[in-house]
């Protein structure tokens, strides 16, 4: 009953986040340069024809009564149409989502899987050979940019090697490339998190005691040290995921996969205002979403954290 | 205990190495993809791989169509007239046609047995019907110039009216909006299931359209011209240009859409991939701020500008040379473009130094407007180097679209490079930037040249007469342009496509289209 108390809450507390997004990004696509009822009619528009458009699209309004109609649509379910394609803001976003999610989660997955085993293993086996080749690498692969690795995935596993499709989205072999370029990120950060985490809670009294009392080091390790030292990490993958959901653009680009980031992308350079705001608030539900379940996660974890207060 | 661990994590590990990798299933994937016919199957399906995405698979709607939209028109549709790649005009729907001593009647003899993709028969109820609603929709007064009437001879004959001669009219009727649609299934379907289900009389019909993904293509087996040899084309929208050309080598796509110069160039040397290049009717000229406060209102400025420019140097460092240097602003593409008689300026940067202390030059910034990331930011640092070198102190705005149509229409730039692309081949988009204000134009209100009214009047003279006759008029206008240095023509456009080397039939099409009937394995 609590959680579900706490869950209703936390869904409600959305709201207002969501609105504060909105209001705040309506406001920057307004005041941005280009006008959008010319950038859709062409340089070859006159001055009459762009003033009907501004008519018909509302544009005349003061900027708030634009947003105000904007909001009631929203609510009344309504998110518009694209200005640039005419095609329904909510449909273009569900077209989209699945492979963006299925990117993010194989990526996460992916990190996660492999990240923090080696963290843990880096964390035991300190000033180790693995240890330091695990933060080389995880250094390596926090500062490469996803772009270049991106490329260089590329050229090697497609053109030199010819194992994996260059770009789309066809089937999953497509998005192998893609989740690991979007989830080295993520990889290196779940090294250093676990290993850090690690550290910090071996050095803790109740893992003496957990040895003082004949525990086997592997259990002292995988039941007393990895359950204390997995909250911070969880945290972290909450915050990964929900990134990769949001701003995948710079790998979709790469590999031309049509998911969120590209609309959103082409949207912003279009100054298509109904694609931006829809896109956006559908993300930060997600991400909203996202956060309340690492929370619930977190809570189940560590009994210490009370989610009633 | 700690070796079961580390057995664990290499076993963690080789797992997913091994799942990375999963060669033995993708490489049968990766030869099919090459286009080899290896395999004894004959591949009859291409892949092209553009950036911009069409939208509008049918221009007769309210809402219009645009330049992109041309890729997917232009095969699901067939005009009267046919544009081919180098912008002559050959028969498409039309057989033959007549145009009367005046200028403002034409006369179309149809093709008979001409099919729609949903089996019914093209006839003259059919273009009436599409030139009557395009010249009242949003393309009409850019595309149907002076258009009147269409009146219906017979089943296979029209005879279309000006209401002033129009010479560009062939034009206009092989561009995006003379694409001839079916009237009965207009009056089934309306504007909306037309938009949704394009049908037209072209050599492909439109299977569907994911968006922002891909377009799918089938051949249109009953075509007049006789069934295409390639069964499936899928446009696949691909935006970053660097994807496209990994996919190309490596055999995702079978045709990448207008990669760059340098791009092309790179594929030399790479015997698996093909490349073709022609010129657009695109200019690329750049526009001088005549007015107001700019430095461009002193004359002598705008010479001094106008021989500073050496163009080969600009053609050799945006396109390898490849494009070819304009001397007046009209594409020789053009018709009634004038086979002699106007004045060209050849660079000199003596004459430019001259010219520049006549001027009230005060050494104040030149300002150069141009979009980001384009060749033409290439071609503008060139420019810049050479003002530079004559004394003009240069400075380069490279910005985003939005930024520089804003900048564009408040007339905010001392030199604009500006690509002039346009949807009919002919001499007379020479007058868009000469428009009177009265004409409401946005772009012209803050942007309006001294010499316009007499300039576009000559313009409307070479509308309005046909063949040789219009070229005195052109001859005129552009010697006025070029005495006033209002601009700098630099070079045409253009338009480049890069493809498998075992694809046959590909080639650069002027309005950067291309005719995928004529394409074959």
């Amino acid at each position: 009953m609590t959680y579900l108390k706490y869950i209703g809450k936390r869904l409600l507390l959305l709201i207002p986040v969501i609105v504060g997004i909105t209001f705040v990004l309506y406001f920057i696509m307004a005041l941005s340069p280009g006008n959008p009822a010319q950038l859709i009619l062409g340089a070859d528009a006159t001055a009459e024809q762009i003033q009907a458009l501004e008519e018909e699209m509302g544009l005349n309004d003061p900027i708030i009564v634009q947003y105000l109609n904007y909001m009631l649509g929203v609510i009344r379910g309504d998110f518009g149409t694209s200005w640039v394609s005419g095609y329904n803001v909510l449909g273009e976003f569900i077209l989209r989502i699945p492979n963006t999610l299925l990117i993010a989660v194989l990526a996460t997955v992916g990190a996660v899987a492999l990240g923090i085993p080696m963290g843990i293993y880096s964390a035991v086996k300190q000033y180790s050979l693995f240890d330091y080749g695990g933060m080389v690498v995880a250094m390596l692969l926090f500062s490469v940019p996803a772009f270049w690795l991106g490329i260089m995935c590329q050229i090697l596993f497609c053109l030199i090697l010819g194992w994996l499709p260059a770009a789309g989205d066809e089937s999953l072999r497509y998005f192998i490339l893609p989740s690991i370029v979007l989830g080295a990120n993520t990889f290196a950060s779940m090294i250093r998190m676990a290993r850090t985490s690690m550290l910090d809670v071996i050095k803790q009294d109740y893992i003496r005691t957990a040895r003082a009392k004949g525990a086997p080091e592997r259990r002292v390790i995988m039941r007393h040290g990895v359950r204390n030292g997995l909250i911070p990490v969880i945290t972290q993958i909450g915050i990964s995921f929900a990134g990769a959901v949001g701003g995948a653009i710079v790998t979709e680009t790469i590999f031309a996969i049509n998911g969120v980031g590209m609309l959103l992308l082409n949207a912003v350079k279009s100054r298509d205002i109904p694609v931006v705001m829809g896109t956006v608030i559908f993300v930060a539900a997600i991400v909203g979403i996202i956060n309340l379940v690492v929370d619930l996660i977190c809570a189940k974890v560590d009994p210490r954290i009370d989610l009633a207060s | 205990m700690k070796k079961r661990f580390v057995l664990f994590l290499a076993l963690v590990m080789l797992l997913s190495l091994v799942s990375c990798g999963s060669s033995p299933d993708s490489e049968p994937a990766a030869d099919n993809g090459g286009g080899s016919e290896a395999s004894g199957e004959k591949k009859d399906s291409v892949i092209l791989a553009t950036s911009g995405e069409p939208y509008l698979f049918y221009a007769l709607s309210a809402k219009g169509c645009s330049g992109d939209d041309n890729l997917v028109l232009s095969n699901v549709y067939d005009c009267l007239t046919f544009l081919n790649d180098d912008g002559s005009i050959s028969p498409g729907l039309a057989e033959k046609w007549d145009i009367s001593e005046d200028g403002l009647e034409y006369t179309f003899y149809l093709r008979k047995g001409v099919k729609f993709h949903d089996g019914s028969e093209m006839t003259a109820e059919d273009v009436k019907f599409t030139y009557d609603k395009g010249a009242e929709g949003p393309l009409g007064s850019a595309l149907f110039i002076n258009y009147s009437s269409c009146e219906i001879l017979d089943d296979y004959t029209v005879k279309i009216t000006l209401t002033d001669p129009y010479a560009a009219f062939l034009y206009g009727a092989a561009s995006r909006l003379g694409g001839i649609c079916s009237k009965a299934y207009y009056e089934k379907v309306g504007d909306e299931g037309y938009l949704e289900a394009p049908i037209g009389t072209g050599p492909y019909k439109f299977v569907q359209a994911v968006s922002g993904d891909r377009i799918e293509f089938e051949a249109f087996e009953d075509y007049w011209r006789g069934a295409p040899a390639i069964q499936n084309v899928t446009i696949k929208i691909v935006t970053d240009t660097n994807t496209q050309v990994i996919g190309l080598e490596n055999g995702d796509y079978d045709v990448v859409r207008a990669p760059s110069i340098e791009t092309c160039v790179r594929f030399d040397s790479n015997d698996k991939v093909d490349w073709a290049y022609g010129d657009s009717t695109g200019r690329i000229t750049m526009y001088l701020g005549a007015w107001g406060g700019r430095n461009g209102e002193d004359k002598n400025f705008r010479k001094a500008v106008q021989y500073a420019i050496n163009k080969e140097e600009i053609n050799e460092g945006a396109n390898a040379g490849y494009a070819t240097i304009l001397d007046i602003d009209m594409c020789p593409m053009y018709g009634g473009y004038p086979s002699g008689g106007y004045e060209v300026v050849e660079y000199d940067a003596e004459k430019a130094k001259e010219y520049l202390a006549q001027s009230s030059y005060d050494g104040s910034e030149f300002d150069i407007l141009v979009k980001v990331g384009t060749t033409y930011e290439t071609a503008a640092k060139i420019i810049q180097a050479q003002l530079n070198a004559v004394g003009i102190k240069a400075k380069i705005t490279a910005v985003d679209n939005t930024t520089y149509s804003d900048l564009w229409m408040a007339g905010n730039y001392d030199g604009i490079i500006y690509d002039n692309l346009c949807s009919l081949v002919d001499a007379d988009g020479m007058s868009t930037f000469f428009r009177p204000l009265e004409m409401g134009y946005i772009y012209t209100q803050n942007s309006q040249y001294p010499k316009t009214d007499e300039i576009y009047a000559l313009c409307m003279e070479g509308r309005a007469h046909q063949g040789d006759e219009r070229e005195p008029y052109y001859v005129e206008a552009c010697n006025i342009i070029t005495e006033e240095a209002y601009l700098v023509p630099l070079y045409n456009g253009l338009n480049t496509v890069a493809f498998n080397a075992q694809l046959k039939g590909v080639t650069a099409h002027c309005l950067g289209t291309y005719n995928f009937y004529q394409w074959s394995w």
